[in-house]
């Protein structure tokens, strides 16, 4: 019996938000759309849901007088995200 | 989206999360030309012409590393656009060896005793952590270089004690800064 894909990370742009920040401590949303390649309305979709989902944590602040978006994966972001990965490697054994 | 396809997207984005490099050479280049100035300066000021005015290059060069260093790593933040775990590490690493070098500097100033020989040795440690976070050899071979010299200059006169300074930052601080330099350059050209 196989795991379940989380459906919420079973979708590119989510998959690679979440696959970039697993990778770093934090990182601002032009790092994030120079990365995915995505346009910046997607972005936002996307880093919306994972937030209302509790996968990620959204932080605005002021950097030298511009707003700053910086971008972490929560707890629970990180372990959906090692569950998927998990989940995946069982599905490419078989 | 398929299994390969979920698997593929994962591997990319973690690589090109590894294609923004810091540049960490300018730090060890940068306080490698300012020691090695200012403990010139202190032999030839202090030592050569008997003034009392061998302290300033330590200040001088102190304060503009300080300022430069922070003008740099804010610049290095923005350019980046994100924080790596290890830099957390790195940062307090440093940042308690430059409260380390304030304390012993006024404390030895105050009780005037010669700080060299224990700067080179604490020096030293630092030098050796950083070379295994940023898993560069060549810092850790400079991290011998400095115990070795923080040793020798407790047995040489006071006024030579800046002469082994320089020829330890020299080759413990200076020549891995630069041979981390071309390193980065090239990882750079590599990920381009």
């Amino acid at each position: 019996m196989f795991k379940a894909l989380d459906p919420l990370l079973h979708q590119q742009l989510r998959l690679s938000i979440v696959s970039l920040l697993a990778s770093v401590e934090s990182a601002d949303f032009n790092f994030l759309l120079e990365k995915t390649e995505a346009t910046k309305g997607n972005l936002s979709v996307q880093i919306s849901k994972l937030k209302e989902a509790g996968y990620v944590e959204v932080n605005k602040t002021f950097k030298n007088n511009y707003p700053l978006t910086t971008c972490n994966l929560t707890k629970a972001g990180l372990k959906a995200f090692e569950d998927y990965v998990e989940a995946i490697q069982e599905y490419l054994k078989k | 989206m398929n299994e390969q396809e979920s698997l593929q997207i994962i591997k990319t984005m973690i690589s090109r999360a590894k294609e923004s490099h810091h540049r960490n050479s300018f730090y060890f280049i940068l306080w490698g030309v300012i020691l090695i100035g200012a403990a010139l300066t202190e032999y030839f000021v202090a030592h050569q012409l008997n003034s009392q005015f061998g302290y300033l290059g330590w200040m001088v060069g102190g304060i503009a590393g300080g300022i430069i260093s922070g003008v740099y790593g804010s610049r290095e933040s923005k350019r980046l656009g994100y924080e790596a775990f290890m830099d957390k590490v790195y940062g307090a690493t440093w940042g308690g060896f430059g409260i380390t070098m304030v304390i012993l500097l006024v404390c030895a100033v105050v009780n005037k005793i010669n700080p060299i020989p224990l700067v080179l040795i604490i020096t030293g440690l630092l030098t050796f952590v950083s070379g295994a976070i940023t898993k560069f050899k060549p810092l850790q071979i400079g991290a011998f270089v400095f115990w070795i010299s923080g040793a020798v200059a407790f047995f040489v006169p006071v006024e030579l004690q800046s002469l082994v300074f320089c020829a330890a930052i020299g080759l413990g601080y200076l020549l891995p800064g630069i041979l981390l330099k071309n390193n980065e350059t090239k990882a750079h050209v590599q990920s381009a």
